[in-house]
């Protein structure tokens, strides 16, 4: 527990950084994590934010994934470097919870402050959640592992962000109903990876926590968040809705 | 009661049995197309029958097999642009991709097609889009009418949105590359730096290290990054030509496209001059041999009765040969680089110079080009 709080104590202050959240109640993936991300050759600071009250679970994804405290000091954080750094990039990435902890961290960053990308991992926060105004915060793309076989967040009763709708660690984000233009441009760059059976070769099941494998990391997350280039896979939530897809 | 018990029971047995066994046959299917040299093939049935066990031996199957299948479809992939079709070529790219996501290379390759090609590729990105993996191509899935055949066409019936998570393409016979296009549209397609032509096996030596299928080399390389690189050719700068394509030479009994592409098409190799330019044009011979793609030959026969075998690629893009004048060696090459010269030779005493034009490692395929030094 030191250990950990130990790491997130370290304030690193330029980039290239990633800053890792971890679940509710689930401090062992930030590991795995780095190592998926340094197989694929990646070389920059690596941060484990740790939010969690350290008294199990249930009071994380209920109370602290929602702390506005929380939020504000990963946000901090990710200010701090960009004021050091303002081109280096900044990748954030959270599994379950943690990803509730960013979203609200988002929200949190003044005018102007970006991160590079973000990676929500079998994110228990809601579906249906208005992703236009965090997308401000976010240079290039918002992604959103999520699984049918994922048993957690299947019977999760509330999400961890509070808000209603089923999980985005399920189905993905949905398109909001009413989309402004500033909606449609957003969502662009919002893309969900739902499991497919190719990703148990890379040791993900399908299941809450095994998305964070280091295979999966490396072969699937990795070169999404570090080129600069567009990644031909992704399949943006608004262009899945022009073409039909409805998903 | 006991009677109705026993024959609950037993219905639920068989109801827990049945999908073992289909994900099970796909599982068997996909380890005797593993054994059979079919890396592409296995990998499909494995991933039919990950997407019921989600992991185990299907998971393993397809770890080991994913260099080589992508590289399958990624050479397919070529051919296909090499025929203009480039919504196909798109979708062997895409599948190549979807196979090894970390692959930097054919992660450019798509684009620059994207880039290219944007009309040709348009549909098939719509409905990539639509249905994500399960419109990528497949081993498992009938070749794509309107690709392989333009004859006819069946009216289209609307597609449903599919839920990748879960859909298995149905298993049927693989799809097949378009091989009956004239030999000179290999020399007026667009993309001359990615053409393979095929040539016959004839008065190749016999090897003397035969080479191992892909899928047996490269089993332990699961998450290595390919070496591949396409480099423009230095020549053939060609104006692009309408493509015409044949609308009838597919018989209906012809085998399919995983069986094709072990046959050598019996045409001669492309040795004539370009004088499209006004002769200005550098090699009098170009060629693509590969050690691994059965489409196209291991050897070429150059000029002067020198015929040229390709030893070894390696992944610094640079490819080692041998010149054979009857089945005598005269002269070896070792580590040509990508755009270098070899100069060589003929019985005449004339000079020739050997360039590599482009390699591709991963497939251990190269092209080559001759001219008069």
């Amino acid at each position: 527990m030191l250990l950990a709080l130990g790491s997130g104590c370290a304030n690193p202050t330029r980039g290239p950084i990633v800053f890792f959240l971890d679940g509710a109640g689930w401090y062992a993936s930030g590991g795995a994590v780095e190592s998926g991300l340094r197989k694929a050759g990646y070389k920059g600071g690596y941060d484990v934010f740790v939010w969690s009250s350290f008294l199990g679970p249930a009071p994380d994804h209920f109370i602290t994934a929602n702390s506005k405290v929380v939020a504000r000091r990963l946000a901090e954080k990710i200010e701090l470097v960009r004021k050091n750094d303002a081109s280096g990039a900044i990748n954030v990435m959270g599994l379950s919870a943690g990803t509730a902890v960013i979203l609200s961290a988002l929200e949190e960053l003044p005018d102007g402050v970006q991160v590079d990308n973000v990676v929500l991992l079998s994110p228990s926060v809601s579906a249906e959640r208005d992703l236009t105004a965090i997308m401000r915060h976010v240079r290039r793309n918002l992604y959103a592992t999520c699984s049918t076989h994922d048993g957690i967040v299947g019977s999760l009763a509330v999400n961890a962000d509070g808000k209603p709708g089923p999980p985005a660690g399920e189905h993905g984000f949905k398109f909001p109903r009413k989309g402004s233009a500033e909606a449609h441009a957003a969502y662009a760059r919002v893309i969900n990876i739902p499991w497919q059976p190719s990703f148990a070769s890379f040791d993900w099941s399908g299941s809450h926590t095994g998305v964070t494998s280091g295979d999966f990391i490396a072969a699937v997350i990795a070169p999404r968040i570090f080129s600069t280039d567009p990644y031909p896979l992704d399949r943006p939530v608004v262009q899945r809705l022009a073409s039909g897809s409805g998903r | 009661m006991m009677r109705i018990l026993l024959r609950a029971s037993f219905v639920v047995v068989w109801g827990a049995m049945l999908p073992g066994c289909s994900v099970g046959k796909s599982y068997n299917e996909g380890r005797r197309a593993e054994d059979r040299g079919e890396p592409h093939v296995a990998y499909d049935q494995y991933c039919k029958a990950a997407a019921t066990t989600r992991g185990g031996a299907p998971a393993s199957g397809m770890a080991r097999v994913r260099a080589s299948a992508s590289a399958y479809w990624e050479s397919q992939a070529l051919l296909e642009m090499d025929a203009g079709n480039y919504g196909e070529a798109w979708r062997m790219l895409m599948k190549a991709l979807d196979i090894q996501p970390n692959s930097t290379t054919t992660a450019q390759l798509i684009r620059q097609i994207e880039l290219q090609h944007h009309d040709q590729i348009a549909s098939a990105r719509t409905e990539w889009m639509r249905r994500g993996p399960v419109a990528l191509a497949s081993a498992l899935k009938p070749p794509r009418r309107e690709q392989i055949e333009p004859a006819p066409l069946e009216p289209d019936t609307p597609d449903k949105p599919v839920d990748e998570m879960s859909q298995v393409a149905m298993a049927s016979p693989a799809p097949k590359p378009s091989t009956s296009k004239e030999q000179d549209d290999s020399t007026t397609s667009p993309n001359a730096e990615l053409r393979l032509s095929r040539r016959p096996p004839a008065e190749i030596p016999e090897r003397e290290n035969p080479v191992e299928e892909p899928g047996r080399d490269e089993r332990d390389s699961v998450y290595q990054e390919p070496s591949v690189r396409l480099t423009p050719a230095p020549v053939e700068q060609v104006p692009e030509k309408p493509i015409v394509r044949p609308t009838t030479q597919r018989p209906d009994d012809e085998a399919p496209r995983a069986k094709v592409v072990t046959r050598k098409p019996a045409r001669p190799p492309i040795r004539k001059p370009d004088v499209r330019d006004g002769g200005r044009s550098e090699f009098i011979v170009m060629e693509s041999m590969s050690l691994t793609d059965k489409s196209l030959s291991r050897g070429m026969a150059a000029i002067e009765g020198i015929t040229i075998l390709l030893r070894d690629t390696d992944d610094d893009d640079e490819a080692d040969f041998d010149l054979y004048m009857g089945k005598e060696r005269m002269k070896k090459i070792r580590g040509l680089k990508l755009g270098r010269s070899a100069v060589f030779a003929g019985p005449s005493g004339a000079l020739y110079r050997l360039t590599l034009l482009g390699i591709h490692h991963k497939s251990r395929t190269v092209r080559v080009g001759i001219r008069p030094a």
